[in-house]
C-alpha cells in the first residue's frame, strides 16, 4: 500500500475556550477502513473539518492523498466524499435535485455509482427532503459522499439514524469500496459499531489521540468479562474481597451476582477467586466498548 | 446549460425565484397605483400651492423638499423614491445577502457545500452575482411598469430618467446587499448581517434626511448610500451618473473586505 491517504503531524486547533484537538498524529494508508472513536466532543468532527480545511490549525500540518489539507485543498475535495455529521439540505428539493445540484459541483467526476446505491439503500428520490425522515435524508447523504467514486471517503457518525438493516448494508459497502481500491475514514463513539468495518481504530478523548490499535489487538487486549455466582448469603463477604483483587474492574452485583471485568493477569485473578465460594463462573471475551472504557479508566489513573 | 458552470448562483435563483417572481409582481403593483393616482393629485387644485408654502425644515423632515410635486415626474419621484422603492429593494437584497453565507452556514448547508472542489471565493462571488442579479430584475421592473405608466397616467417622465432611477435604485440595493453578503461571510451569523446591515442603512437614511435641517449633521449626507442612489428628483430632474460609481465601488470594496475575512476565518458547524 505504501502512500498515505491521511497524514497529520501535531495537529493542534486551541480554542478559546476549550474544545480543541492537541498534538494529532494519524497515519491512514490507502487501502484501509480507519476508525476514528471517540466520545460527543472528545475532537472527532474537529479533526475531520481540519482535514477539508473548514478548520486552520493553530498548529501542526495535515495532508490528504499526498496534499496539502490548506495549500492544496481544491484539489483533495475534488478526490474526496464527505459526509458531514450534522447537515441539512435545501427542504423543497427532491433527492434527485440533491444529487444532482451536488454533482454539478464536481464537473470533473460524474456521479457514476449513483444508481447502484440508490438501488443498495433503496432510497427515495422523488420526495423533497422535508418530507423525508432522518434515516433517509441520511441515505442522500451516504449517496452523495460515494456516488462519484473519490478515493477517498470521510465520513462522520455516518450510521446516525439507519436502521440496523441499512447499517449491515452500510458496512458491506465499505468492504467493497475498500476492495476496490478506496480508502475509508469514519467517525463513531461506538466501537461496537466499526468493529466490523474498521481494520484500525483510532481513539481520541479530550482532543488528545489515546491510541491507535487493530480492531484485533484491541481486542486481544486480555479484557474479559466474567459473571460469577456464588453461595447463597456469601455476596457481602465476596464484594469487599473481589475489590481488593488486583486485576478487576467496574464491580456490580446484584445479590450474590457479580460482573466484572478481567484486566491483564487472568491465572492470577483466578487464583484470588480459588478462596470464595463460587457456584458458577461464566467467561468471556469483553466487547469492544468495554475494551474502550477501560482503556479510558486506565488513562485517567 | 451555461448556468451548470455556476452552481451556487443556480441554486441560489431556484431557491429565489418565487419570491422574486412576488416581489416584481408586488413592485410593479405598488409603482401602477402610485401612477393611479397622479391624475387626481394633479386634479386636486392648490396642492403643490401648499407644499410650497410649507418651511423647508418640514419638507426636509418629511424627505420631500427636493421634490416638486408639481410636476407628473416629481410626484412619483417623491413617492417612489423618497422612501418605498429603496426600502422594498433593501429588503430583498440584505435578506439574500443575508441569508446567502451567513445563513447556509447557520442552516447547517455551508459544510456540504464547501466540501465540494468550490473554493470559498466563488461561493461569495456567485452569490454576490446572484444578489446583483434580483437588484437588476427589480430595476427592470421599475423601467418597464414606468415606461407603461407615464403614457397612460401623463407623467411625462423621460425614459433615460427611469433609467437612471432604477439603477441609482439597483447599486443602491447591490451595495447594501453586498454588505450584508459581507458581514455574513465574515461572522458566519445571518442575524448579525441583518442587523448590522439593516440598522447601519437605517442610520443613514435618518442622517441623510436630517442634513439638510440640523446644521452640525451638514455634511451626513455624503455618507447616506440613499444619497448617490436618489439625490435630487431622479425622474424629473435625472440620475447624477457618477453617484452609481460610488455605490458600486462601495459594494465592490466590502464584497472584497468579506471575501478576505471569509477565507481567513474558521467555519462553524
Amino acid at each position: 500500500m505504501g502512500a498515505s491517504a491521511i497524514r497529520t503531524h501535531g495537529l493542534t486547533l486551541s480554542y478559546r475556550h476549550g474544545r480543541g484537538i492537541e498534538g494529532v498524529h494519524l497515519d491512514v494508508p490507502t487501502g484501509e477502513v480507519f476508525g476514528f472513536l471517540g466520545p460527543n466532543g472528545a475532537g472527532k468532527t474537529t479533526t475531520i473539518r481540519v482535514l477539508l480545511d473548514f478548520l486552520r490549525p493553530t498548529s501542526g500540518s495535515a495532508s490528504v492523498l499526498g496534499l496539502d489539507s490548506r495549500d492544496d485543498s481544491l484539489a483533495i475535495r475534488a478526490r474526496t466524499g464527505y459526509l458531514p455529521g450534522d447537515f441539512s439540505l435545501p427542504p423543497t428539493l427532491t433527492g434527485t435535485q440533491v444529487l444532482d445540484w451536488l454533482s454539478s459541483l464536481r464537473p470533473d467526476t460524474p456521479p457514476v455509482r449513483r444508481e447502484e446505491l440508490v438501488e443498495r439503500f433503496d432510497v427515495q428520490l422523488d420526495r423533497p427532503m422535508k418530507q423525508l425522515s432522518k434515516g433517509n435524508r441520511q441515505k442522500i447523504g451516504l449517496v452523495q459522499a460515494f456516488q462519484h467514486a473519490p478515493e477517498l471517503v470521510i465520513l462522520d457518525e455516518p450510521t446516525s439514524g439507519l436502521d440496523p438493516l441499512v447499517q449491515d448494508e452500510f458496512h458491506r459497502l465499505v468492504r467493497d469500496y475498500v476492495a476496490m481500491g478506496g480508502t475509508v475514514f469514519l467517525s463513531s463513539h461506538s466501537l461496537d459499531e466499526v468493529q466490523h468495518t474498521a481494520d484500525r481504530v483510532g481513539i481520541i478523548r479530550d482532543g488528545k489521540l489515546v491510541t491507535v490499535e487493530t480492531v484485533d489487538d484491541l481486542r486481544g487486549r486480555g479484557v474479559r468479562r466474567v459473571t460469577l455466582t456464588v453461595a447463597a448469603g456469601a455476596g457481602a463477604l465476596v464484594e469487599s474481597q473481589l475489590r481488593s483483587l488486583v486485576g478487576i474492574d467496574g464491580v456490580t452485583r446484584r445479590g450474590d451476582v457479580f460482573e466484572f471485568a478481567v484486566i491483564g493477569d487472568y491465572a492470577a485473578v483466578l487464583a484470588g477467586l480459588g478462596t470464595l465460594p463460587v457456584v458458577d463462573m461464566l467467561s468471556r471475551a469483553a466487547d469492544l466498548d468495554e475494551v474502550f472504557l477501560a482503556l479510558y479508566r486506565g488513562n485517567d489513573t | 446549460m451555461i448556468l451548470r458552470r455556476f452552481p451556487v448562483f443556480a441554486q441560489g435563483l431556484r431557491d429565489r425565484r418565487r419570491s422574486l417572481l412576488w416581489w416584481s409582481v408586488g413592485v410593479a403593483t405598488y409603482i401602477a397605483m402610485i401612477a393611479a393616482t397622479w391624475p387626481s393629485i394633479h386634479g386636486a387644485a392648490g396642492l403643490s400651492d401648499i407644499m410650497s408654502q410649507l418651511p423647508k425644515s418640514i419638507l426636509d423632515l418629511m424627505g420631500a423638499s427636493d421634490y416638486d410635486i408639481s410636476t407628473g415626474a416629481g410626484y412619483v419621484s417623491g413617492e417612489l423614491f423618497g422612501f418605498m422603492i429603496p426600502i422594498f429593494v433593501l429588503i430583498l437584497t440584505i435578506g439574500a445577502g443575508a441569508a446567502a453565507i451567513g445563513g447556509s452556514e447557520e442552516r447547517g448547508t455551508l459544510d456540504l457545500l464547501l466540501s465540494h472542489p468550490i473554493s470559498r471565493r466563488r461561493v461569495l462571488l456567485q452569490s454576490a452575482a446572484l444578489i446583483a442579479f434580483e437588484a437588476f430584475i427589480f430595476g427592470a421592473v421599475i423601467v418597464v411598469t414606468l415606461a407603461v405608466a407615464s403614457p397612460l397616467a401623463d407623467l411625462q417622465i423621460a425614459f433615460v430618467n427611469s433609467v437612471g432611477a432604477a439603477v441609482g435604485i439597483v447599486l443602491l440595493g447591490v451595495a447594501v446587499g453586498w454588505t450584508a453578503l459581507a458581514v455574513g461571510a465574515a461572522t458566519g451569523s445571518r442575524g448579525i448581517a441583518l442587523a448590522a446591515t439593516g440598522s447601519a442603512a437605517a442610520i443613514t437614511y435618518l442622517l441623510g434626511s436630517l442634513s439638510g435641517l440640523v446644521a452640525f449633521l451638514h455634511n451626513a449626507k455624503w455618507i447616506s448610500p440613499f444619497f448617490y442612489s436618489n439625490d435630487g428628483s431622479p425622474l424629473a430632474r435625472g440620475y447624477t451618473w457618477w453617484h452609481a460609481l460610488v455605490l458600486a465601488g462601495f459594494g465592490v470594496v466590502m464584497l472584497a473586505i468579506g471575501a478576505v475575512l471569509f477565507d481567513r476565518r474558521n467555519l462553524s458547524n
